[in-house]
């Protein structure tokens, strides 16, 4: 189908939804990091043809002075690179480099250096962890935003399970494989499954699967405001 | 900053706020270390937490807190995933006899499960060895559930501290130093803020539920 990638090779085939936001969700060490690293090493170009793919991963790092230099060079970028930075206070790209004193506002700085690439496929592999969650959420529904009106497919590998609510698509994975994947409404449903692989729902789902044993929910909502109007018609 | 003696300090702020630095120079650290640097991969995890302890039942417990198999200490650092190097930072940090414990951003690449044994291990070391504790964290519905004392860090200076009911309840506060406020306190606020029902500060949402259902 032209709207998925399908994926695979000597491993499970993996299918990601074109111009959507594909998450992936799994325990650590079930080999999520290993399967993004295999399909976008050199052999990238087979697995996503014709695409521009970058993978970002949260080690990732490059000269600081080289970064910066693209971020106020590049004049095609600039009103989206004042766009994100206003998002954490910073007026002037100029300035961008005295707020940069942590790894996490190192990641923010990556982040832009790469997006400013125009990258069809991005993937984002815990490539905002050490962002405080204040900004991070701000950060993410801005790129939500973008990548829908830039028509690009977001690859995001979080342990976060707020993060799961800015997806379209959510994959389980487990010992190295797909365990479950659907809308991000389907996978939600699982709270059994959730439970057994030690992951986290968002809050709000919590709350729903919690709730509804009790029978005052029906139906889910994805944020607190509409749980609350649901509680108290 | 007044570290409180033989509790769970946690440390918040925005990115780059001078958590760690402000950390380091309070308990007068001179760094905190980072087992991704170079000089550790072509060690075995049993030669790296050699640097803090050379007794083997010493490791082997650190290691069992953290639910990692024994096994590990004869593999290579480059073979352990982002999440398990996590927790073998957690491990080098145990297997240390010092009274006070500082632990950095011990969350990020976990998942839930290892994030709730890791508050069991906080607990054990307050309640069973009376250690004192520093956390320095983004994830404030993860702290939420676990800190007695918590400082807030704004450009360099701590701006907020008290307990979590006193520095996460004051939800204006919290905008202003860009702090996330955790769910079940968002929850509570706008239950109050829209419905005019006053539901309790609770930090388990356990709890929270039976409030819930007491309340509609």
């Amino acid at each position: 189908m032209k709207d998925e990638f399908v994926i695979s090779g000597n491993f499970d085939t993996v299918t990601f939804s074109k111009f959507k936001w594909n998450a992936f969700l799994g325990p650590i060490g079930c080999g999520k990091t290993t399967f993004l690293k295999k399909i976008t090493s050199s052999m990238s170009f087979d697995f996503f043809p014709q695409e521009k793919v970058i993978y970002l991963s949260d080690k990732e790092s490059y000269p600081q002075d080289k970064m910066m230099e693209r971020l106020l060079m590049d004049l095609d970028h600039q009103d989206m690179v004042k766009e994100v930075l206003s998002l954490f206070g910073v007026k002037e790209i100029s300035s961008f480099l005295d707020h940069i004193h942590s790894r996490g506002m190192e990641q923010v700085l990556v982040f832009l250096y790469r997006y400013m690439e125009d990258p069809t496929v991005f993937i984002l592999d815990e490539a905002l962890s050490m962002v405080d969650h204040f900004h991070k959420h701000a950060l993410l529904e801005w790129l939500k935003k973008d990548a829908k009106k830039k028509k690009r497919t977001i690859i995001y590998v979080s342990l976060d399970p707020e993060d799961l609510m800015y997806a379209d698509i959510v994959m389980l994975w487990y010992q190295n494989k797909v365990f479950l994947t659907g809308t991000r409404k389907k996978v939600l449903k699982e709270d059994e499954l959730f439970r057994r692989l030690g992951l986290e729902m968002p809050f709000v789902m919590e709350l729903y699967h919690k709730l509804k044993y009790y029978e005052v929910v029906d139906h889910p909502v994805d944020t607190i405001e509409k749980m609350v109007d649901e509680l108290w018609k | 900053m007044e570290i409180k003696k033989k509790q769970i300090n946690v440390v918040l702020g925005p990115s780059g706020s001078g958590k760690k630095e402000l950390i380091l120079k309070e308990l007068k650290l001179e760094n905190y270390p980072d087992l991704y640097e170079e000089k550790y991969m072509d060690k075995t995890l049993d030669e790296v937490l050699s640097e803090k302890t050379k007794h083997k039942k010493k490791k082997e417990e650190a290691l069992q807190m953290i639910h990692l198999s024994l096994d590990a200490l004869t593999k290579k650092m480059t073979e352990f995933s982002l999440g398990e190097m996590k927790k073998i930072s957690i491990a080098y940090t145990l297997c240390g006899r010092e009274s006070t414990y500082v632990f950095l951003y011990p969350d990020v690449g976990l998942d839930a499960k290892s994030k709730n044994s890791l508050i069991k291990v906080f607990r054990l070391l307050k309640t069973r060895y009376h250690k004192t504790i520093v956390i320095v964290s983004t994830d404030t519905n993860w702290v939420h559930q676990f800190a007695d004392f918590v400082f807030v860090v704004y450009n360099r200076n701590v701006v907020l501290e008290g307990s979590t009911y006193d520095v996460f309840c004051n939800t204006r506060n919290c905008k202003k130093y860009q702090i996330e406020i955790p769910k079940i306190i968002e929850f509570e606020k706008m239950v109050l803020k829209k419905k005019r029902k006053k539901i309790g500060y609770r930090n388990d949402i356990k709890d929270l539920i039976k409030d819930i259902y007491r309340h509609i």
